[in-house]
């Protein structure tokens, strides 16, 4: 089986119709997506509206998604990430408000689970370094835990020493999954990547070779800009996705 | 639309004696055992429902016996019909008298959740944690005896995975969950836990946390704390307090070790007096001297008149 992992979609439906396309055409089983499917973006309903349709994606819920529907204590949030989310509310009608509060915030397979900050904070921890990796590792569930939440593709290996590191991992370098090693992926970002490579990401999981790979898929990034300007949604949001950071 | 109707006889042994009580995953009849002469409740699963987990139910439930959990007698999963034959509970679940606008009774209270830890307790020693104690699986029957029901998301210790679970959703009630039972641990406190949560409703009739779905859930079982019980409710007295809030701690460490604890330290903590009582005390105190203070001043009256 092959699969797409994708997280932090972010209201860019440009770049998420770019990336659901590459799907298409790679023979994929289904999608895992690591939610935050709105908050940022411009176009929130698109996003919802497309996922909703997709019959072979599972998603869960991300903090800016539970921010726009639930009582996400906003106080951590930065100033433009909270007007997006009021602005976010307020464009998506009832029954997406109503189907983003009913994702559940961890879900998962026979031999792996995915949610969108960490184990230990399903909604809101970052994993960036080996420190918060380390911690999580003893609360996963399954070998293989899908994150997304930092925006930036990266891969914890758990060795059966519980030694812990970081893998390079860059489109065409593969990282084949190997028995007895604990694993924490995260995909990257769809709608607004911030690795310092504006170009959206996601990995396939390919189940029957154990094996992820990397992909970056351009996306008509002034498009997108064009539009978070014209909904009068902070500059920042903008010109942060040519910068990819 | 039920599957039978009324006077239906169902695999030659069980005649339909009510109509269906619908259930989310299953219809209940009131049957009689034509073969016993007995009364029983035919749990037929309904088309499309996740029958894994209604067989799970039925193999934990079938190896337990104790009185305060409902009995299983038979299960059937051949032919076309699968269901299962348990004791016929009359009464009605928990959830319904809380509902209700019956005066606070402490010591009622206390017995039925002494009941239910009797249940729970007796579960955990056979390794069985039940995952979803709430009121709307706790039956009250007429002559108040206790019986847990529902163990379609029962753990069983020894076994494996809960095989209909492994896809690892957040299966449970949200507004019962512990913080543990969110992260994806079972734990034999979860019940604990939860049983505190009935606990509390039963003293004050609120829930301490306004919970809608998982994801608040995760929030608020693991951060919000609970007021104590007496601020909502004056009549419980504040050892009973204590109690309550030892069963919610956060950290399964900190609670019970076992529910046979909790069940002790209830029924101590409801045994106290009630401040009412000391009131009433103190008024019949306050009575006699009064009654006698008049007295010795009538008798002083009146021999000061002579
Ligand atoms: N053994 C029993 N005796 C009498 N009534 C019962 C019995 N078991 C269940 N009931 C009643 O039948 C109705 C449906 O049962 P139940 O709730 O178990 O169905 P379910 O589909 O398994 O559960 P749910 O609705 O929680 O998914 C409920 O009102 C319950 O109170």
């Amino acid at each position: 089986m092959r699969d797409a992992v994708i997280s932090d979609i972010h209201g860019n439906y440009v770049a998420l119709r770019s990336v659901l396309k590459y799907i298409q055409k790679e023979n994929i089983d289904k999608i895992i997506n690591c939610g935050d499917i709105v908050g940022y973006g411009p176009e929130p309903q698109r996003c919802v509206d497309t996922i909703r349709a997709l019959k072979n994606i599972h998603s869960v819920i991300g903090n800016h998604d539970w921010a726009v529907v639930g009582l996400e204590d906003t106080s951590k949030f930065n100033s433009d990430a909270l007007t997006a989310v009021n602005w976010t509310r307020d464009k998506l009608d009832s029954e997406s408000l109503n189907f983003l509060s009913t994702l559940d915030y961890r879900k998962g397979g026979s031999n792996f689970m995915f949610l969108h900050g960490s184990p230990r904070d399903p909604l809101d921890e970052y994993i960036f370094g080996i420190s918060a990796a380390e911690a999580n590792f003893k609360k996963l569930l399954k070998p293989i835990c899908f994150v997304g939440h930092t925006h930036a593709p990266v891969v914890f290996r758990r060795n059966t020493n519980n030694e812990v590191e970081s893998l390079l991992f860059y489109p065409g370098k593969d990282i084949k999954i190997e028995e007895n090693f604990r694993y924490i992926i995260n995909p990257g970002s769809v709608g607004q990547p911030r690795d310092g490579n504006p170009d959206s990401s996601l990995i396939i999981y390919d189940t029957d070779k154990k094996e992820i790979s990397l992909k970056r898929i351009p996306y008509d990034i002034t498009k997108t800009q064009n539009l978070i300007l014209d909904a009068g949604l902070p500059e920042f949001l903008a010109s942060r996705l040519a910068e990819g950071e | 639309m039920s599957k039978f109707k009324l006077s239906d006889i169902i695999a030659g042994r069980w005649r339909v004696m009510a109509s269906a009580q619908e259930g989310g995953m299953s219809e209940v009849y009131r049957c009689k055992d034509m073969k016993k002469n007995s009364t029983v409740a035919l749990r037929i699963l309904k088309k499309d429902a996740n029958l894994q987990r209604f067989k799970h139910e039925a193999t934990i439930l079938k190896r337990l016996d104790h009185p305060n959990i409902l009995n299983l007698y038979d299960f059937n999963d051949k032919g076309n019909d699968v269901y299962q034959i348990e004791e016929y509970l009359d009464g009605m679940p928990l959830r319904e008298s809380l509902g209700g606008k019956n005066n606070f009774n402490l010591v009622k209270t206390a017995d039925i959740v002494c009941q239910l830890l009797e249940g729970i307790n007796y579960l955990h020693s056979e390794g069985v944690i039940h995952q979803d104690i709430k009121p709307d699986n706790i039956f009250i029957l007429p002559d108040g005896t206790v019986k847990i029901i529902d163990f379609g998301l029962a753990r069983d210790s020894r076994a494996e995975d809960v095989p209909w679970q492994t896809d690892l959703g957040v299966h449970g009630t949200p507004q019962y969950m512990a913080p543990e039972r969110l992260d994806g641990y079972p734990s034999f406190s979860s019940d604990i836990y939860a049983a505190g949560l009935v606990l509390y409703e039963m003293l004050t009739r609120l829930n301490p946390f306004d919970i809608k779905n998982h994801t608040e859930a995760l929030k608020k079982q693991r951060y919000y704390v609970p007021s104590p019980p007496s601020k909502i409710n004056p009549m419980v007295p504040p050892e009973l307090d204590r109690v309550v809030l030892k069963a919610l701690e956060k950290k399964p460490s900190k609670r019970f070790n076992t529910a046979r604890e909790f069940k002790i330290r209830l029924n101590s903590a409801s045994q106290q007096p009630v401040r009412t009582k000391n009131i009433k005390w103190e008024f019949i105190v306050i009575l006699i001297l009064l009654a006698v203070f008049w007295i010795i001043l009538f008798n002083l009256v009146k021999v000061l008149a002579a």
